[in-house]
């Protein structure tokens, strides 16, 4: 392995860590289950692709690479389709969406299709 | 005399037009490349992985998906930049100091796509694009949960579901097709 490899497998495991923390900020920050399940499906679906991306680069084969990224392949079906259900099922259960109640955002949220 | 079950199983089950050659020399390459991923590339994992791969390939369901390789490429293309946006969206609204929110539910009315694993895919793929999340799927409309409203979301669905179409095969498909 190069320098230059092993220096950009550094870089995007940090930059894979760094999604992680900020979409588990998103996960203590955001207001309720539907704006957390948006934290929880976007930065850290990117931060594990950096990462496995990362580690990839470090593997001792094509074969072992490509496991790495299956890995990160079956992760985002699995909250794509997870995200669907936590969703849907807090919908069923009666639990209505945030609603910012200050400034420009005070009218209802519910927008027909344009 | 109407086919029993059994019949209709042997038939899914033995390949017997050339379409189905087709779908059997594609799951048998799937399942080919998935075990030499997990074998680590290993030529003595073969021995067990042959017998492996033709048990998956006869008792696993026939997914009703076309092989397009091209639509397949420019939606994995969009997909993938849409979701690296937004994730920099994500990220951006959690560490702002002051957190601006502007959550809605959007309706997004099926105009393409009428089959329903089509319409599931796209239900998925929606949650790993930017600032949007599939709150409930009906017949005629996907109600869609927005983190930070903005105006090209809607454009953007609909984009979605032109891609989606070409992929699964939709309302106006057919109709180009049959014309």
């Amino acid at each position: 392995m190069t320098e230059w490899h092993e220096a950009l497998s550094h870089l995007l495991i940090v930059a894979g860590a760094l999604f992680f923390l900020t979409g588990s900020l998103g996960f203590i920050r955001f207001p309720d289950v539907f704006t957390r399940l948006h934290a929880l499906t976007k930065a850290d679906n990117l931060g594990l692709g950096l990462l496995c991306s990362g580690l990839a680069l470090q593997a001792g084969g094509l074969a072992e690479a490509a496991k790495i990224m299956l890995v990160w392949l079956l992760v985002l079906l699995a909250s794509g389709i997870g995200a669907t259900l936590v969703a849907s099922t807090a919908d069923a259960c009666g639990i209505r969406p945030w609603q910012n109640r200050t400034g420009a955002s005070r009218e209802a949220r519910r927008e027909p299709h344009e | 005399m109407p086919p029993t079950r059994t019949d209709m199983t042997r038939r899914r089950l033995l390949p017997t037009r050339f379409g189905d050659w087709r779908g059997w020399a594609g799951r048998l390459a799937l399942l080919a490349l998935l075990w030499w991923m997990l074998g680590g590339g290993e030529a003595e994992s073969w021995h067990w992985g042959v017998p492996a791969i033709i048990a998956a390939a006869l008792v696993m369901p026939t997914p009703d998906l076309p092989l397009r390789p091209l639509a397949w490429l420019r939606l994995l293309t969009l997909a993938l930049w849409l979701g690296l946006r937004g994730a920099i969206e994500v990220a951006w609204l959690a560490c702002r100091p002051r957190m601006q929110l502007d959550t809605r539910v959007i309706e997004h009315r099926w105009q393409r796509l009428d089959d329903t694993s089509g319409r599931l895919f796209m239900a998925t793929l929606i949650n790993l694009l930017p600032g949007t999340l599939t709150v409930r799927i009906d017949s005629d409309r996907l109600q869609v949960h927005v983190l930070h409203y903005r105006h090209g979301i809607v454009a953007m669905l609909q984009r979605l579901e032109r891609h989606v179409e070409a992929l699964f095969g939709g309302r106006h498909r057919r109709k180009e097709s049959a014309a």
